[in-house]
Protein backbone atom coordinates (compact mmCIF):
# COMPACT_ATOMS: atom_id res chain seq x y z
CA UNK A 1 0.00 0.00 0.00
CA UNK A 2 1.19 3.48 -1.19
CA UNK A 3 1.05 5.62 2.24
CA UNK A 4 -0.09 9.38 1.70
CA UNK A 5 2.39 11.93 0.92
CA UNK A 6 2.44 14.36 4.39
CA UNK A 7 1.52 17.73 3.21
CA UNK A 8 3.21 21.46 4.14
CA UNK A 9 0.91 22.18 6.98
CA UNK A 10 1.32 18.26 8.29
CA UNK A 11 4.84 19.11 7.97
CA UNK A 12 4.95 22.23 9.72
CA UNK A 13 2.79 20.40 12.69
CA UNK A 14 5.15 17.77 12.83
CA UNK A 15 8.36 19.99 13.03
CA UNK A 16 6.72 21.85 15.65
CA UNK A 17 6.42 19.01 18.07
CA UNK A 18 9.89 18.86 20.02
CA UNK A 19 11.70 15.92 20.28
CA UNK A 20 12.35 12.73 17.39
CA UNK A 21 9.34 12.02 15.36
CA UNK A 22 8.00 8.78 15.87
CA UNK A 23 6.17 8.93 12.53
CA UNK A 24 7.48 6.76 9.72
CA UNK A 25 8.51 9.48 7.39
CA UNK A 26 9.55 9.40 3.81
CA UNK A 27 13.47 11.04 2.88
CA UNK A 28 11.73 13.92 1.24
CA UNK A 29 9.47 14.37 4.05
CA UNK A 30 12.31 14.07 7.34
CA UNK A 31 14.33 16.36 5.13
CA UNK A 32 11.34 19.28 4.80
CA UNK A 33 10.69 18.58 8.76
CA UNK A 34 14.73 19.38 9.47
CA UNK A 35 14.23 22.36 7.14
CA UNK A 36 11.27 23.78 8.90
CA UNK A 37 12.94 22.69 12.34
CA UNK A 38 15.80 24.68 11.33
CA UNK A 39 13.80 27.39 10.17
CA UNK A 40 12.03 27.74 13.33
CA UNK A 41 14.81 27.86 15.56
CA UNK A 42 16.23 30.59 13.29
CA UNK A 43 13.14 32.49 13.83
CA UNK A 44 13.49 31.95 17.63
CA UNK A 45 17.32 33.75 17.41
CA UNK A 46 17.31 37.65 19.05
CA UNK A 47 17.92 40.04 16.79
CA UNK A 48 21.99 40.77 17.18
CA UNK A 49 21.58 44.37 17.88
CA UNK A 50 19.15 45.69 21.18
CA UNK A 51 17.88 48.52 22.91
CA UNK A 52 21.13 50.29 25.14
CA UNK A 53 21.47 48.99 28.55
CA UNK A 54 20.29 52.21 29.75
CA UNK A 55 17.17 52.32 28.19
CA UNK A 56 14.41 51.66 30.86
CA UNK A 57 16.41 54.37 32.95
CA UNK A 58 16.15 56.67 29.79
CA UNK A 59 12.14 56.06 29.47
CA UNK A 60 11.85 56.46 33.41
CA UNK A 61 13.47 59.88 33.36
CA UNK A 62 11.54 61.08 30.27
CA UNK A 63 7.74 60.08 32.00
CA UNK A 64 9.14 61.53 35.51
CA UNK A 65 10.15 64.82 33.62
CA UNK A 66 7.21 65.02 31.53
CA UNK A 67 4.54 64.50 34.90
CA UNK A 68 6.46 66.51 37.05
CA UNK A 69 6.43 69.42 34.08
CA UNK A 70 2.75 68.62 33.75
CA UNK A 71 2.06 69.14 37.47
CA UNK A 72 4.12 72.02 37.51
CA UNK A 73 2.28 73.80 34.88
CA UNK A 74 -0.94 72.87 36.93
CA UNK A 75 0.56 74.37 40.32
CA UNK A 76 1.56 77.97 38.36
CA UNK A 77 -2.01 78.41 37.01
CA UNK A 78 -3.48 77.89 39.89
CA UNK A 79 -0.66 79.92 41.75
CA UNK A 80 -1.56 82.34 39.24
CA UNK A 81 -5.40 82.48 39.63
CA UNK A 82 -5.54 82.28 43.65
CA UNK A 83 -3.15 85.47 43.55
CA UNK A 84 -5.51 87.36 41.13
CA UNK A 85 -8.64 86.42 42.97
CA UNK A 86 -6.71 87.19 46.51
CA UNK A 87 -5.95 90.62 45.38
CA UNK A 88 -9.53 91.59 43.79
CA UNK A 89 -11.21 90.26 46.97
CA UNK A 90 -8.62 92.33 48.86
CA UNK A 91 -9.23 95.75 46.34
CA UNK A 92 -13.18 94.86 46.49
CA UNK A 93 -12.84 94.37 50.46
CA UNK A 94 -11.26 97.95 50.79
CA UNK A 95 -13.68 99.25 48.66
CA UNK A 96 -16.28 98.33 50.73
CA UNK A 97 -14.56 99.58 54.02
CA UNK A 98 -12.90 103.12 52.33
CA UNK A 99 -13.81 103.91 48.96
CA UNK A 100 -11.97 106.84 48.85
CA UNK A 101 -9.07 104.59 49.65
CA UNK A 102 -9.42 102.23 46.88
CA UNK A 103 -9.95 105.32 44.44
CA UNK A 104 -6.82 106.45 45.78
CA UNK A 105 -4.97 103.14 44.88
CA UNK A 106 -6.82 102.95 41.15
CA UNK A 107 -5.17 106.54 40.95
CA UNK A 108 -1.20 106.07 42.21
CA UNK A 109 -0.95 102.03 40.97
CA UNK A 110 -0.06 103.46 37.28
CA UNK A 111 3.32 105.03 38.53
CA UNK A 112 4.23 101.68 40.14
CA UNK A 113 3.14 99.74 37.09
CA UNK A 114 7.13 98.82 36.12
CA UNK A 115 8.31 98.07 39.46
CA UNK A 116 5.16 96.05 39.82
CA UNK A 117 6.19 94.08 36.75
CA UNK A 118 9.54 93.55 37.38
CA UNK A 119 8.97 92.28 40.96
CA UNK A 120 6.52 89.78 39.65
CA UNK A 121 9.23 88.73 37.10
CA UNK A 122 11.85 88.27 39.59
CA UNK A 123 10.03 86.29 41.43
CA UNK A 124 8.83 83.76 39.07
CA UNK A 125 12.61 83.81 37.86
CA UNK A 126 13.54 82.99 40.97
CA UNK A 127 11.52 80.12 41.49
CA UNK A 128 11.50 78.36 38.07
CA UNK A 129 15.25 78.56 38.52
CA UNK A 130 15.15 77.47 41.97
CA UNK A 131 13.12 74.39 40.49
CA UNK A 132 15.17 73.52 37.63
CA UNK A 133 17.83 73.45 39.96
CA UNK A 134 16.12 70.84 42.38
CA UNK A 135 15.31 68.70 39.49
CA UNK A 136 18.51 68.41 37.80
CA UNK A 137 20.58 67.62 40.71
CA UNK A 138 17.45 64.69 41.73
CA UNK A 139 18.20 63.21 38.14
CA UNK B 1 9.36 37.56 40.38
CA UNK B 2 7.49 39.83 38.19
CA UNK B 3 3.65 40.44 39.91
CA UNK B 4 2.25 42.62 37.07
CA UNK B 5 -1.01 43.57 39.59
CA UNK B 6 1.54 44.95 42.20
CA UNK B 7 3.59 46.67 39.68
CA UNK B 8 0.61 48.59 37.61
CA UNK B 9 -0.83 49.20 41.31
CA UNK B 10 2.51 50.95 42.53
CA UNK B 11 2.98 52.63 39.29
CA UNK B 12 -0.86 54.24 39.22
CA UNK B 13 0.39 55.54 42.88
CA UNK B 14 2.86 57.56 41.59
CA UNK B 15 5.94 54.93 41.77
CA UNK B 16 8.36 55.76 38.62
CA UNK B 17 10.73 52.56 39.77
CA UNK B 18 8.47 50.50 39.25
CA UNK B 19 7.79 51.83 35.96
CA UNK B 20 11.44 51.34 35.34
CA UNK B 21 10.90 47.81 36.48
CA UNK B 22 7.59 47.59 33.81
CA UNK B 23 10.40 48.70 31.39
CA UNK B 24 13.15 46.50 31.77
CA UNK B 25 10.54 43.49 32.19
CA UNK B 26 9.06 44.35 28.63
CA UNK B 27 11.72 46.22 26.73
CA UNK B 28 12.79 43.03 24.83
CA UNK B 29 8.91 42.48 23.82
CA UNK B 30 8.73 46.00 22.32
CA UNK B 31 11.75 45.84 20.58
CA UNK B 32 11.48 42.86 18.89
CA UNK B 33 7.81 44.06 17.12
CA UNK B 34 9.36 47.37 16.71
CA UNK B 35 12.85 45.69 15.25
CA UNK B 36 10.75 43.46 12.68
CA UNK B 37 8.28 45.65 11.95
CA UNK B 38 9.79 49.33 11.64
CA UNK B 39 12.12 50.02 8.87
CA UNK B 40 14.25 53.19 10.01
CA UNK B 41 16.84 51.74 11.42
CA UNK B 42 18.15 55.14 13.64
CA UNK B 43 14.82 55.82 14.65
CA UNK B 44 14.03 52.29 16.79
CA UNK B 45 14.75 53.40 19.92
CA UNK B 46 12.66 56.81 19.97
CA UNK B 47 9.59 54.24 18.93
CA UNK B 48 10.15 51.98 21.55
CA UNK B 49 10.60 55.03 23.95
CA UNK B 50 6.72 56.54 22.36
CA UNK B 51 5.50 53.20 23.15
CA UNK B 52 6.50 53.11 26.88
CA UNK B 53 5.15 56.69 27.33
CA UNK B 54 2.17 55.47 25.77
CA UNK B 55 1.61 52.43 27.96
CA UNK B 56 2.34 54.92 31.20
CA UNK B 57 -0.54 57.41 29.88
CA UNK B 58 -2.91 54.14 29.18
CA UNK B 59 -2.32 52.47 32.09
CA UNK B 60 -5.74 53.29 34.26
CA UNK B 61 -7.42 51.97 31.62
CA UNK B 62 -5.72 48.41 31.52
CA UNK B 63 -8.73 46.25 33.32
CA UNK B 64 -6.58 42.76 33.62
CA UNK B 65 -8.78 40.99 30.68
CA UNK B 66 -5.51 40.18 29.16
CA UNK B 67 -2.09 39.67 30.37
CA UNK B 68 -0.29 42.81 30.23
CA UNK B 69 2.53 41.08 27.41
CA UNK B 70 -0.27 41.10 25.09
CA UNK B 71 -1.59 44.80 25.97
CA UNK B 72 1.72 45.98 25.81
CA UNK B 73 2.27 43.97 22.57
CA UNK B 74 -0.83 45.87 21.03
CA UNK B 75 0.12 49.13 21.55
CA UNK B 76 3.84 48.42 20.16
CA UNK B 77 1.90 46.92 17.18
CA UNK B 78 -0.19 49.96 16.40
CA UNK B 79 2.57 52.17 17.02
CA UNK B 80 4.65 50.62 14.45
CA UNK B 81 1.89 50.59 12.13
CA UNK B 82 1.61 53.89 12.72
CA UNK B 83 4.94 54.54 11.83
CA UNK B 84 5.18 52.36 8.87
CA UNK B 85 1.71 54.67 7.75
CA UNK B 86 3.33 58.21 8.53
CA UNK B 87 7.06 56.99 6.86
CA UNK B 88 4.51 55.98 3.48
CA UNK B 89 7.10 53.94 2.61
CA UNK B 90 6.71 49.77 2.62
CA UNK B 91 2.87 50.18 3.87
CA UNK B 92 0.24 47.21 3.33
CA UNK B 93 -0.41 49.38 -0.58
CA UNK B 94 2.84 48.51 -1.42
CA UNK B 95 1.72 44.98 -1.29
CA UNK B 96 -0.41 42.61 -3.85
CA UNK B 97 -4.34 42.91 -2.34
CA UNK B 98 -4.03 38.81 -2.43
CA UNK B 99 -1.14 38.56 -0.22
CA UNK B 100 -2.17 34.70 -0.55
CA UNK B 101 -0.12 35.33 -3.98
CA UNK B 102 3.27 36.97 -2.87
CA UNK B 103 6.14 35.47 -4.08
CA UNK B 104 9.75 36.59 -3.17
CA UNK B 105 10.82 38.58 -6.06
CA UNK B 106 14.65 37.77 -7.85
CA UNK B 107 17.84 38.20 -5.88
CA UNK B 108 20.36 41.11 -6.74
CA UNK B 109 24.05 40.78 -5.70
CA UNK B 110 23.84 42.30 -2.60
CA UNK B 111 21.16 39.97 -1.26
CA UNK B 112 23.83 37.00 -2.06
CA UNK B 113 26.29 38.79 0.32
CA UNK B 114 23.21 38.66 3.34
CA UNK B 115 22.68 35.39 2.64
CA UNK B 116 26.33 34.36 4.25
CA UNK B 117 25.39 35.53 7.44
CA UNK B 118 22.94 33.41 8.55
CA UNK B 119 21.00 35.75 11.13
CA UNK B 120 21.21 39.12 8.84
CA UNK B 121 19.91 36.49 6.27
CA UNK B 122 17.07 35.58 8.21
CA UNK B 123 15.90 39.56 9.27
CA UNK B 124 16.68 40.23 5.33
CA UNK B 125 14.14 37.55 4.45
CA UNK B 126 11.43 38.34 6.83
CA UNK B 127 11.89 42.35 5.83
CA UNK B 128 10.91 41.36 2.43
CA UNK B 129 7.35 39.94 3.26
CA UNK B 130 4.12 41.65 3.81
CA UNK B 131 3.45 43.53 6.84
CA UNK B 132 0.72 41.07 8.28
CA UNK B 133 3.24 38.11 7.44
CA UNK B 134 6.36 40.16 9.49
CA UNK B 135 3.73 40.14 12.33
CA UNK B 136 2.25 36.67 12.82
CA UNK B 137 6.28 35.43 11.99
CA UNK B 138 7.24 37.79 14.99
CA UNK B 139 4.70 37.75 17.64
CA UNK B 140 4.71 33.97 17.06
CA UNK B 141 8.43 32.54 16.91
CA UNK B 142 10.21 35.34 18.81
CA UNK B 143 7.66 36.77 21.37
CA UNK B 144 6.14 33.46 21.53
CA UNK B 145 2.35 34.66 21.47
CA UNK B 146 -0.18 31.73 20.76
CA UNK B 147 -2.33 32.23 17.95
CA UNK B 148 -5.65 33.66 19.97
CA UNK B 149 -2.91 36.22 21.66
CA UNK B 150 -1.78 37.45 18.36
CA UNK B 151 -5.70 37.97 17.40
CA UNK B 152 -6.23 39.87 20.51
CA UNK B 153 -2.45 42.21 19.61
CA UNK B 154 -3.44 42.71 16.11
CA UNK B 155 -7.17 42.29 14.98
CA UNK B 156 -6.70 39.59 13.01
CA UNK B 157 -8.69 36.59 13.14
CA UNK B 158 -7.47 33.34 14.50
CA UNK B 159 -7.67 31.79 11.68
CA UNK B 160 -6.01 33.99 8.99
CA UNK B 161 -3.36 34.57 11.48
CA UNK B 162 -2.66 30.26 11.18
CA UNK B 163 -3.13 30.38 7.73
CA UNK B 164 -0.63 33.79 7.54
CA UNK B 165 1.76 31.84 9.74
CA UNK B 166 1.79 29.14 7.61
CA UNK B 167 2.15 30.56 4.51
CA UNK B 168 4.80 32.72 5.75
CA UNK B 169 6.77 29.64 6.98
CA UNK B 170 6.30 27.99 3.98
CA UNK B 171 7.57 30.53 1.87
CA UNK B 172 10.48 31.16 3.75
CA UNK B 173 11.21 27.61 3.96
CA UNK B 174 11.53 27.49 0.19
CA UNK B 175 12.96 30.50 -0.16
CA UNK B 176 16.09 29.14 1.89
CA UNK B 177 15.67 25.93 0.37
CA UNK B 178 16.40 27.67 -3.21
CA UNK B 179 18.86 30.08 -2.16
CA UNK B 180 20.80 27.13 -0.03
CA UNK B 181 20.54 25.04 -3.79
CA UNK B 182 21.53 28.07 -5.88
CA UNK B 183 24.80 28.60 -3.48
CA UNK B 184 25.79 25.04 -3.65
CA UNK B 185 25.30 24.86 -7.38
CA UNK B 186 27.75 28.60 -7.72
CA UNK B 187 30.38 27.00 -5.39
CA UNK B 188 30.57 23.50 -6.83
CA UNK B 189 30.59 24.90 -10.50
Amino acid sequence: MVMKEMNDEELQHLAEQSGLINKSLSLKEEKDVVAYQTLFKKLQAEPAEGLPLNFAVNVRRAIQHKVERKSDLKFHIILFFAFTTILAIAFVLLHLISPAASEQLVNISPKFKWSGGVAVLVFWSIHFGSQRLVRDNRY
Amino acid sequence: MFDEKEIVKRILKGDFRAFELLVKQYEKLVFFVIHRLVHDQHNKEDICQDVFIKVYQNLGKFQFQSKLATWIARIAYLTAVDDIKKSKKHFFSEYPDDIDRYHFTEENPEEELIQKDSSAYINHVIEQMPIQYKTVITLYHLNEFSCSEIQDITGIPEGTVKSYLFRARKLMKEKMENDLNKNGYERNE
